[in-house]
This record gives C-alpha cells, sequence and structure tokens, in this order.
C-alpha cells in the first residue's frame, strides 16, 4: 500500500502537531530560514516549483509555478496573496485538516509565495464554520510572530511579510477566488467577471495571487526535500501528492494523503471498501460539481488530472463520493441541487433563475408530480446555463445534472413515468430510497 | 504621437474602434443593437445579467459584449447561432420569475424587457412551477415599487453608489432569493432619486407621481427646459390630449440628454415639479371688490390694470419679478417698468447689491471645467440641495481626485469627501483674506489677517447661497474674483432662480431702475402701486409683518400662475399667467448657455403667456413700441444678448465695511423645495421633506440663556414652536432650519430671536 501523508500531513499522528516545536522539530520553517538567509533568487524558486510539476489544488488544476511568474516583481504596487481556505465544495474536507493540524507548514508556504512574488501582505481566507481551525492559525501565526519568522523584518532579514487570518461568513462561492477578494474588501461575496485576472488588478485593484490552501502547505516540503522528489511521488503529469476525502457509502470514511496516480480501486480499498459489500454503482471523483462516473469506469482509473479527465471527469477538490447500488440517482441530485439553489449569488441571471428551476424540476420528480417532458427538459435546462454565467458556479450546476442523466437516464425515466416511486428500489435488492437519497443516515444504514 | 485604431468585425461590418473600448460600445457607435438589461453607459460594467453575449471568433464560449474589450482583428458575431442561443436562453431565465403583468404595469410599452422579449422570448413559458413573489418597500413619495417584476440588473444600485453617492439600495439575500432593497427600510432619501426610475429597465421602479397615469405610446414629446435652478436642465415633457374636449394635459417630465448641462440626469425637483400644473391655479382674471373676489373679463382687467398704473407718478411703484421667468417675458415687464418709472427687483435673496451691475450672472466656466477642477473652494455653497446637478460634477470631480473644501456656517451632508471649514458669516471675508495672504496675493488697500485656512492652490471657486444672502456679498465676490484673475483659476457664482443671467442681461440693455437695495428694506417704503409677477412675497422673499402691512395698503396686482392663501388677502388684480411649462421663450443659464424652448401644452382655463397680457398692457397704455410686437420673435430681435461676450465680474471693493454683530443669525438657505410657486405647489415633492427641527450649538444656548431643549418658540413676526437639534458642526451665534421650514421662509440671513419655551 501507498505511503500515507507525506506532504501536507507531514508529522499530523503528533498529539500537537499544531505547535511551533512540534512543527520546528521535523524540520519546519528550514525552507524560510534558508531563503531569509540566502535571499534565493525569487525566479529560481519558481523554476524549483514548476519542475515539481505541482498544480492547484483548489479544484482548477492550474501550474502553480506558472501562476506565480504571471505577477510582475517589480511593478511597485502594494501585492496581495490569498489563501483560499474557505473548503466549500461538498464532499471535501482536506484543507481543514491542515489547518487545524499542521498550521504551521501553511503559514510557512504562504511567507514563501509572499516573497516570491514582494507581497508584503497575505490574508489567510477561512470559511465562516472554521472556528476551531482560525484559532489554531493564530494561535500558529502569534507564535511564528514571536520566534521572529513572520510579520516585519523577518529573521532580520529586512523581508516582511504580514499575515492576516480572516474568518467568512458561511458562503460557498466566497471560494470562487474572485469573489473571496470582494469579501475581503467588505463587499457581498459576488465573482467578478475575468478579465482583469487577480494577477493583474486583484484585492483592491493590486495584483494578488490566490492559491489554495493545500497548494501553500506542499511548498514548503517541496522546497525542502527537492522539486524531483516531489515530482517522482506522483505521475508524469501530475507531481506530488494530493488529498483526497473518500466519503458516502464506504466502511471507512476518511481523508488520505496518497501519492497522485494511485490507483482508485486502492483508495476505495483505504476506505474500507463498499459498504456492507454492496456494489459500487458511482463515483463523483472531485467534489460535487464534477461529473458523476459509472461504476465500471473507475475500475481502472487512477486518480490524477490526466486519468480522471479522460474518463470524463476531474480531479476537482478531490472529494471523492462513493455511492452503492442503493442510492436513488434522482433523489442525489435533488439534495445537490438544493445545495446549489442555495448557494448561487444571484449575481447572474442562468445561475440566479437557472439553479431554482433546475431545483424545482428535480423535486417535481421526487414528488412525482414532474411532466412527462421533464428530464428533456431538465437536461436543456442544465445545458442553458453551462457558459454563460461570469464564474464556474454555472457549470457547478449543469455538469452534475447532465452527466447524472446521460449515464443513468433509465432512472430518470423511471421516476417520471412512475410519479416518484424510486428506480432503485423497484430494482435493487434491499434499496430503501428515502426522501433524502444516499446521504441520509437511515439509508446508509438500511439493508 | 497618433492614437492607436484598432479595427474589429461585427456581423460583417467593418469598424475601427479605440483601444479599451467595450465591444457594446463599438456597436453602439455603429448603429448595431446588442441587447443589454445591467449594461448602462453611465454606469460601471457588472456582465450580470448575460443578455449582450455574442460570439466572438477563437473565444471558447459566448461572451459579455458590455465587459469584453475590443482587440484587433477580433470577429463578432452578435446575430449567430452561438449568439442568439445565449441570449435566447437568459431572456428565457430571465422570463421565468418575471410576473408578465404587463397589462397592468406602468412600464408597459417603454420596459425593455418587453421590447426584447419580441426579439427573444417564446411565446408560450415552459416553466409550470411557481414564480418567486417579492414583498414591496415604501421608497417614499417619489418611486413606486413592485420588486416582483425586478430583474436584479443593480443598475439602481450602481446609480446610488457611483453617481448619487447615497447608497441606499443594495441587494439582500443570495441566488434566487436576491432582492433588491434598502435594508433600513427609510425609504430613498437621494435628491436625485427619480433617474432610478429612468434606469430600471422593468416595471420594478416607476414613478409614484406618475403611477396608473397613462400610456407612454399616447404621449407627445416636447423639450423643454427646467426652471428651478441655475443650470436648466434639459427636460423632455409629456403630454397627452384627453377625449374630453381635446383638452391636453401634462403627463410627465424625464430628463433629456444635455452634454453640457445635466447629462442623462436630473433632480427630482426637476422631474417632479410638473405634479403642479393644475394645482391651485388661477384660472380667471380677477378683481376684489370690497373684500370679495370677482372674476372680470380680460377686457375688464387689463383696462383696470393699465389705469391703476398710469395714474402712479414717477418713483412710486415697484415690480418684484421672479429670477425663474422666461427673458422674453422679463424683458416686456421690464420694458413696461421703464415706461411707468417702476423700480424693478428680481433678486429676492441678494442681501447686497452694491456690485448689481458688475455682473451679468453668467460665469465663464463650463460643465467640463467643474468635473476637471483639482481644487475646489466652495463658499456658502451646498448644491447637493440646491443645484443637484451640479453636486454631481462635483462629485465626480471629488472622485476623479480632487480636493474640494467648504467655508460654511454649518456642517453639510455631502454626497462626496471634502473637508469642511465651519465658521460664521462675518467670519468669512478673513478667511478669504488669509488665503489670499497664503497665496501672495495682496488686495489695494486690504490689510491682511492672521487666520490659517489652508487651502493651497485653488482652481475653481464656487460662491453658492450663503454668499448670495451675506451682508458682504459684494465684498466676498469681489476678493474672489480678484484672486480668480490673479491666479487663472475658474469662478462659478451660482444665482438664484433659472434666468437670473438671461433678466441681467435685458435689464442692463433696457437700462432699467434696478433697486439698489435689498427688497426687505425697499418695500417698506410707501409705494402706491406694487406688481409682482410669478412671485409669492410671503415665500419669495424676507418676509416680516411690515411687508405685509405695506402689500395689504398698497394696489397690488398679481400676474401669476398659482394662488397663494395670503395672495387672497393683499392683491387687489389677479391676471392668471401661462405655467413654465405652457409658455415659450429663452433662458440663459449662470454658465451662458442660451436655450430657447418651446410651450408644451396649451394655457390651463383663461390663461395666457405672460409676454401677451404684458403687450396688451403696453397698447393700453399709449406705448407705440408694444404695439409693433407681434410674435415672440419680435421679442427675441429686440432683445440682444450681446452682453454675453464680454460676460463676467468685474467689481473692486476700495474698502471692507465691517460685518454687522448680531446676537443670533439665521443661516437657513432657502428652502430648495420652497424655491418657486411651481415647486411649492408640487405635493409629491412637499411630502419628501422632513420634520422641521432648528440646529443650534450648545454654547450658543449658553449665551442666550435658553434652558428648555424641547421646543422652543421662535420670535419672528410670528410664534412658533420647533424642536432644538443640538449640534456641534454649527457656527456659534448662528441657527440654521433643517427638514420642512417652507413656513418660515422669512428669515435668510437675518438676525432672529429665540426665547424659552412655555
Amino acid at each position: 500500500m501507498s505511503q500515507l501523508n507525506q506532504v501536507c500531513y507531514r508529522g499530523i499522528e503528533r498529539e500537537d502537531s499544531y505547535t511551533l516545536a512540534a512543527y520546528q522539530a521535523i524540520g519546519g520553517y528550514s525552507a524560510w530560514r534558508k531563503i531569509l538567509e540566502e535571499k534565493t533568487d525569487r525566479n529560481q524558486i519558481i523554476e524549483v516549483i514548476k519542475a515539481s510539476g505541482l498544480k492547484g489544488r483548489g479544484g482548477a488544476g492550474f501550474s502553480t509555478g506558472l501562476k506565480w511568474s504571471f505577477v510582475d516583481k517589480n511593478n511597485p504596487k502594494q501585492k496581495f496573496l490569498v489563501c483560499n481556505s474557505d473548503e466549500g465544495e461538498p464532499g471535501t474536507c482536506k484543507d481543514t485538516l491542515i489547518l487545524s493540524k499542521n498550521p504551521h507548514q501553511l503559514l510557512e508556504g504562504m511567507a514563501i509565495c509572499a516573497y516570491v512574488m514582494g507581497a508584503t501582505k497575505a490574508y489567510n481566507y477561512m470559511r465562516g464554520e472554521f472556528f476551531l481551525q482560525y484559532q489554531r492559525c493564530e494561535q500558529a501565526l502569534n507564535d511564528a510572530i514571536s520566534a521572529g519568522l513572520l510579520g516585519k523584518n523577518c529573521l532580520g532579514t529586512g523581508v516582511d511579510v504580514e499575515i492576516f487570518n480572516i474568518l467568512g461568513a458561511g458562503s460557498y462561492i466566497v471560494g470562487e477566488e474572485t469573489a473571496m477578494l470582494e469579501s475581503l474588501e467588505g463587499k457581498r461575496a459576488q465573482p467578478r467577471y475575468k478579465p482583469p485576472f487577480p494577477a493583474v488588478s486583484g484585492l483592491y485593484g493590486m495584483p494578488t495571487i490566490i492559491n489554495n490552501t493545500e497548494t501553500l502547505a506542499s511548498v514548503p516540503v517541496i522546497l525542502e526535500k527537492g522539486a524531483e522528489w516531489f515530482a517522482q511521488l506522483g505521475t508524469k503529469g501530475s507531481g506530488g501528492t494530493k488529498i483526497f476525502c473518500v466519503s458516502g457509502h464506504v466502511n471507512q470514511p476518511g481523508v488520505f494523503e496518497v501519492p497522485m496516480g494511485i490507483a482508485f480501486s486502492e483508495l476505495l480499498e483505504m476506505a474500507g471498501g463498499v459498504r456492507k459489500g454492496r456494489k459500487l454503482k458511482a463515483v463523483i471523483p472531485g467534489g460535487t460539481s464534477m461529473r458523476i462516473l459509472s461504476a465500471n469506469k473507475t475500475l481502472s482509473m487512477r486518480m490524477d488530472y490526466e486519468d480522471i479527465a479522460k474518463m470524463g471527469s476531474a480531479l476537482g477538490s478531490g472529494g471523492v463520493i462513493i455511492m452503492d447500488d442503493s442510492t436513488c440517482m434522482v433523489q442525489a441530485l435533488c439534495h445537490m441541487m438544493r445545495f446549489y439553489e442555495e448557494e448561487s449569488c444571484g449575481q447572474c441571471t442562468p445561475c440566479r433563475e437557472g439553479s431554482g428551476w433546475v431545483y424545482k424540476i428535480l423535486k417535481d420528480m421526487v414528488s412525482g408530480k414532474a411532466r412527462p417532458d421533464a428530464v428533456e427538459q431538465l437536461y436543456t435546462v442544465a445545458k442553458k446555463i453551462e457558459g454563460r454565467t461570469i464564474c464556474a458556479f454555472g457549470e457547478a450546476i449543469s455538469w452534475p445534472v447532465t452527466s447524472f442523466i446521460d449515464t443513468f437516464r433509465e432512472e430518470f425515466d423511471y421516476i417520471v413515468a412512475n410519479q416518484g416511486k424510486s428506480w432503485v428500489e423497484s430494482q435493487v435488492a434491499g434499496a430503501h430510497a428515502r426522501a433524502f437519497g444516499w446521504h441520509a443516515k437511515d439509508n446508509r444504514d438500511a439493508s | 504621437m497618433t492614437e492607436q485604431v484598432l479595427t474589429v468585425k461585427i456581423d460583417g461590418k467593418t469598424l475601427s474602434c479605440k483601444p479599451g473600448q467595450s465591444i457594446i460600445e463599438v456597436a453602439d457607435q455603429n448603429g448595431i443593437f446588442i441587447p443589454r438589461f445591467c449594461y448602462h453607459k453611465s454606469l460601471s460594467v457588472v456582465a450580470s445579467c448575460r443578455m449582450c453575449l455574442v460570439e466572438v471568433e477563437r473565444a471558447p464560449k459566448a461572451l459579455p459584449a458590455c465587459a469584453t474589450p475590443v482587440a484587433d482583428g477580433m470577429v463578432i458575431k452578435s446575430q449567430s447561432k452561438i449568439a442568439r442561443q445565449a441570449q435566447k436562453a437568459v431572456m428565457e431565465f430571465l422570463l421565468i420569475n418575471h410576473p408578465l403583468d404587463c397589462p397592468i404595469c406602468d412600464q408597459g410599452g417603454e420596459c425593455e424587457l418587453q421590447d426584447l422579449s419580441m426579439g427573444y422570448g417564446q411565446s408560450e413559458s415552459s416553466f409550470y412551477q411557481s414564480k418567486r413573489a417579492v414583498k414591496d418597500e415604501d421608497l417614499g413619495p417619489l418611486i413606486a415599487t413592485n420588486m416582483t417584476r425586478c430583474i436584479h440588473c443593480t443598475r439602481c444600485v450602481r446609480f446610488g453608489r457611483e453617481i448619487a453617492g447615497t447608497p441606499e439600495l443594495g441587494a439582500v439575500g443570495r441566488g434566487g432569493h436576491m432582492e433588491i432593497g434598502t435594508f433600513l427600510k427609510q425609504g430613498v432619501q437621494s435628491e436625485v432619486s427619480g433617474n432610478m426610475i429612468d434606469l430600471c429597465p422593468v416595471g420594478a421602479l416607476t414613478s409614484k407621481p406618475f403611477k396608473y397615469q397613462g400610456r407612454s405610446w399616447g404621449f407627445g414629446s416636447h423639450s423643454h427646459m427646467s426652471a428651478h435652478d441655475c443650470l436648466g436642465s434639459h427636460l423632455s415633457v409629456h403630454t397627452q390630449v384627453t377625449n374630453v374636449g381635446k383638452e391636453q394635459r401634462l403627463m410627465r417630465v424625464l430628463p433629456k440628454e444635455s452634454h453640457h448641462v445635466n447629462g442623462t440626469w436630473l433632480s427630482d425637483r426637476d422631474r417632479f415639479s410638473y405634479t403642479a400644473n393644475e394645482q391651485n391655479r388661477i384660472l380667471k382674471p380677477m378683481f376684489k371688490k370690497q373684500g370679495n373676489w370677482i372674476e372680470v373679463s380680460w377686457q375688464e382687467a387689463l383696462t383696470l390694470a393699465a389705469k391703476k398704473l398710469s395714474e402712479l407718478k414717477m418713483g412710486q411703484g415697484q415690480l418684484l419679478l421672479s429670477p425663474s421667468v422666461s427673458t422674453e417675458e422679463g424683458y416686456m415687464a421690464m420694458k413696461l417698468a421703464v415706461h411707468l418709472g417702476l423700480e424693478t427687483c428680481f433678486s429676492m435673496l441678494k442681501q447686497d447689491l452694491k456690485d448689481q451691475f458688475s455682473g451679468v450672472g453668467v460665469s465663464q466656466i463650463t460643465m467640463h471645467d467643474v468635473k476637471q477642477a483639482k481644487n475646489i473652494v466652495m463658499i456658502g455653497s451646498n448644491p447637493k440641495v440646491h443645484q443637484p446637478i451640479l453636486g454631481l460634477a462635483i462629485r465626480q470631480a471629488q472622485l476623479a481626485g480632487a480636493k474640494v473644501e467648504h467655508l460654511t456656517a454649518s456642517g453639510l451632508t455631502l454626497n462626496y469627501q471634502a473637508t469642511q471649514l465651519i465658521a460664521h458669516p462675518r467670519l468669512w471675508v478673513n478667511h478669504l483674506l488669509s488665503h489670499a495672504q497664503s497665496q501672495n496675493i495682496a488686495f489695494e488697500g486690504i490689510k491682511s489677517v492672521n487666520t490659517e485656512v489652508g487651502w493651497g492652490q485653488v482652481d475653481l471657486w464656487v460662491l453658492g447661497e450663503g454668499v448670495l444672502m451675506h451682508p458682504q456679498g459684494s465684498e466676498i465676490r469681489s476678493l474672489v474674483s480678484q484672486m480668480v484673475q490673479a491666479t487663472g483659476a475658474k469662478l462659478l457664482i451660482l444665482t438664484e432662480g433659472s434666468n437670473t443671467a438671461g433678466l441681467s442681461i435685458v435689464a442692463k440693455e433696457l437700462d432699467v431702475n434696478l433697486s439698489d437695495r435689498p427688497y426687505l428694506q425697499k418695500i417698506g417704503i410707501h409705494s402706491e402701486a406694487i406688481w409682482l409677477h410669478q412671485t409669492h412675497p410671503e415665500f419669495d422673499i424676507p418676509f416680516n409683518e411690515t411687508i405685509y402691512h405695506q402689500l395689504k395698503k398698497s394696489f397690488v396686482v398679481a400676474t401669476s400662475s398659482f394662488w397663494s392663501d395670503q395672495m387672497k388677502e393683499y392683491a387687489d388684480l389677479v391676471l392668471p399667467i401661462a405655467s413654465h411649462y405652457e409658455t415659450s421663450g429663452t433662458q440663459v443659464n449662470v454658465m451662458g448657455h442660451v436655450q430657447s424652448y418651446q410651450a408644451a401644452l396649451m394655457p390651463l382655463g383663461e390663461s395666457r403667456p405672460a409676454w401677451k397680457v404684458f403687450k396688451v398692457l403696453g397698447q393700453l397704455l399709449g406705448k407705440t413700441d408694444f404695439s409693433e410686437i407681434e410674435a415672440l420673435s419680435d421679442i427675441q430681435q429686440l432683445m440682444k444678448l450681446s452682453v454675453l461676450s464680454h460676460a463676467g465680474y468685474d467689481y473692486k471693493v476700495d474698502q471692507l465695511r465691517p460685518a454687522n454683530q448680531v446676537s443670533l443669525l439665521n443661516i437657513s438657505a432657502k428652502h430648495p423645495m420652497a424655491c418657486d410657486a411651481q415647486v411649492r405647489h408640487a405635493e409629491p415633492l412637499q411630502n419628501t421633506m422632513d420634520q422641521l427641527r432648528v440646529r443650534i450649538s450648545e454654547q450658543t444656548l449658553q449665551s442666550l440663556d435658553i434652558h428648555s431643549r424641547k421646543t422652543v418658540v421662535l420670535f419672528s413676526g410670528a410664534f412658533s414652536e420647533v424642536l432644538l437639534d443640538i449640534s456641534h458642526d454649527i457656527a456659534d451665534g448662528c441657527i440654521e432650519f433643517v427638514g420642512d421650514y417652507r413656513e418660515l421662509a422669512g428669515s435668510w440671513l437675518q438676525e432672529i430671536e429665540l426665547g424659552n419655551g412655555a
């Protein structure tokens, strides 16, 4: 079995892993100290990150080194770094553990990134529910400042990196990077139209880099152990490790930091396999915004950006949702869409109106009130949203709907034709599809 | 360096454009229509309605034309399959929750959603679930709401935030639950709030006074001008011929775009004053016989007026003229006044007339200069209240980086950032002198003083109502104009009414015997006959008991559109005059724009355009030159507006008069919603006023030995009880009315008495 917890979760088995002493005991802040002492050339660090093959872990998978190189270091304007710790994607719970168990590594990563881009101010934006995590980060920040590692004039070298922990107010869309900038500026969290991109005009109109927590927390280890070490952990196209949050119908749901490109079957095994020996029905590999994959597509799938894309979905945030054969796909989708209907920011028309419409059609299906052409309509409405919104929320509504219908069309047709009666109940032994479908405890424990 | 020119192709047309322009701007310039809701040329771009999605070659998906900058060689298709599909999808989404209640919606017929749904919507809805419903909010007496119709374009929100500077509306809630509202539920207070009605593409925000009054397609549209401030905004006046008796009705007023005055905006006062047009109008000539008003014919009325006026000996009568009448009207009235030897006054507020003819009321400045200014000093001026369109321009200058400073007697609530120097008016001259000293500007024969103002190098001076009413007004005007000459700065002297400039010019041409003392003092002396044209002294001039008794004693001829309660007591003969909207004429604004307009509708009842009345009166008095005038154009040929070419201010004080020492000075300017009879009769505007309060400082109260904080009796000819508002940002020795103080009109910059309440 692959080695666990080599990068972002390194050292978290210790009870006091979040303290400065514990972090420094495993070599923490050595990369940052080295940079400060040697005044390492910024381009050199960018080259290392590029060579490591590190890609954005928030969902889009954009090359981190390349992103860092977009900010002009000689620009006299104030530059900002923002760490996206909002982690709102349903099925994802990886950053919370970094924030609560390994906050120093994140702070070190932020400091390095801020140094590279020439930012003197950095914000760590956490979602409103992350209260313990916020406290741990605040403690870590204060300790690091007291130790002279962060803040003004780090270790007497004249380098300023001021980091601020920010607690949001609990909205999904604030995890979209430009919405996060709006929120930081004290406005409603509504995504901005791009261009201009944040690297040119971000927070308060200044050059800004926004990286995911996992991305930034990987940086110190890459610099400590070298780009090559990191790259060889993963596959050719996707370097390093990736944290997967395996949830749903498995025996031991959990968070696993494993080398990129691990076989899906191995990951499933780590999570104890499908619950109670049932058959695997479907997998959402990267949080609910990504397309669903039927079980047969996942058999030989490797968990990296390229292979999942080949199967027709995406690695996304690494929230792997497992569904067994007792899951009613219509109810599962209905439940997911309730979330999106609630969380649309309301700014642009297709998403604001479409999210509600999609949810209403699905509710009608589940309650048996749907019209005969409802499946067709649901599909077209979802298609009408896709690609027509300011941010990727439009796709986050559209992709699940279209992929659920494409993959499990007969279930949708069945529920419409049978006034809300679920296909699984009639076809699968021991399946009790209830009102809230696959996620509900009573359903999970059934059979 | 030549400017870079890009070439793009939209719908097959090759067009040249500038870098930085958006696709929609280029399309609009070239007459290619791209549908839109959230985009407005005067507001920021949010790209949120998605109606303007177009296909751009080599782009992976349809792009919003409003937010996509053009690039050289870009090929844009606004009507391709991809574009049409996207636009139709957006239209469908917009319509699913829209109530589609067009038949009972005031916006019906001029609704952007309705119009575009004809081209992009389906005839049948495929949405069969229940629609969203939103609770309405009371936004005050001007804006009617039906928020269920809202399509969340946020134009109103952006207007408040970006243009008006009063961010009162905002979005509350997320997704389909998002609602536009004030959150605080206190209504909308902005002085330019009516523009949100124009901006709203649907019937969510409509005009309350116009609610259910008519359908736009039946209206005639007439270009006109507003008459409530010295800028003269351009209007589009809508009228309708009613079925009964083919009578015309004034339906509503909208802004007419003009680059050099109001842009696309209009103040609420200019927009809603039309509601007064049929209120309390004088419809027939009336004569007071032994205390009773009787209707008389025009013939009788004019003969009587001529007889009374011709009996006057030279210098025994007076003409009090509103500064908001058209130049033609003013020309005729003053011509008559010259013949009859009447003393004339059209400066209602001016306290100090020493420099009466040194300026013709025209400042050599444009709106563009105001917006471009870098360091603005405003003395006794609050444009947000008194000239809202100028206020928007100052705000625009400030947003562009200008420093704005106010010299004022009490703290102003502004919609832009400014530093306010709060000082008693009698100290204003001193502040000017110290500024001059800091800038090394010397005045002959005037000693410098030692105070600090720190205004730096000023490039625009604005003198407002505070200077107009100031007893040392001519000193302030003179000092500032000398500094302007020395530094090359710009000067804007705001005037009262809408046409002080035009009237000053013709008064100079006619060599009118203009009153050289404030009217308050003048009217007190014995006067046989008083002729009031479009004025109600009890509201329009600093008024008191003495004036009232003088008016009652004299023979008062009132040529006016509106009655007032007191007019019924003091007037002896009233002649009905066409209202502003029923009048053709010419106005000259404070920046020297000469603008003519045509009457929008026929005069109500038996009222007649004033120039015609004056012409007949002149003929009856045997003045031959009046018989030659046959049409308005004849007057226009007679008046020479040539003075304009050397407009400006050229008065120099040689010595400063000492400031009057008064114990308590009333610094309230004439109420903006009481500026003329038309506005005073516009009910929706009158309803925007808050309760009357009196602002006064703690120290002032102590020095006056007043202890009662709640109610105080105000002695000013009459007794009134008022609420006290103890303020920190008002100069000691000053008192200011806020809210509804129409009734207390008669005491601007006058000494006032205050006593303990009962």
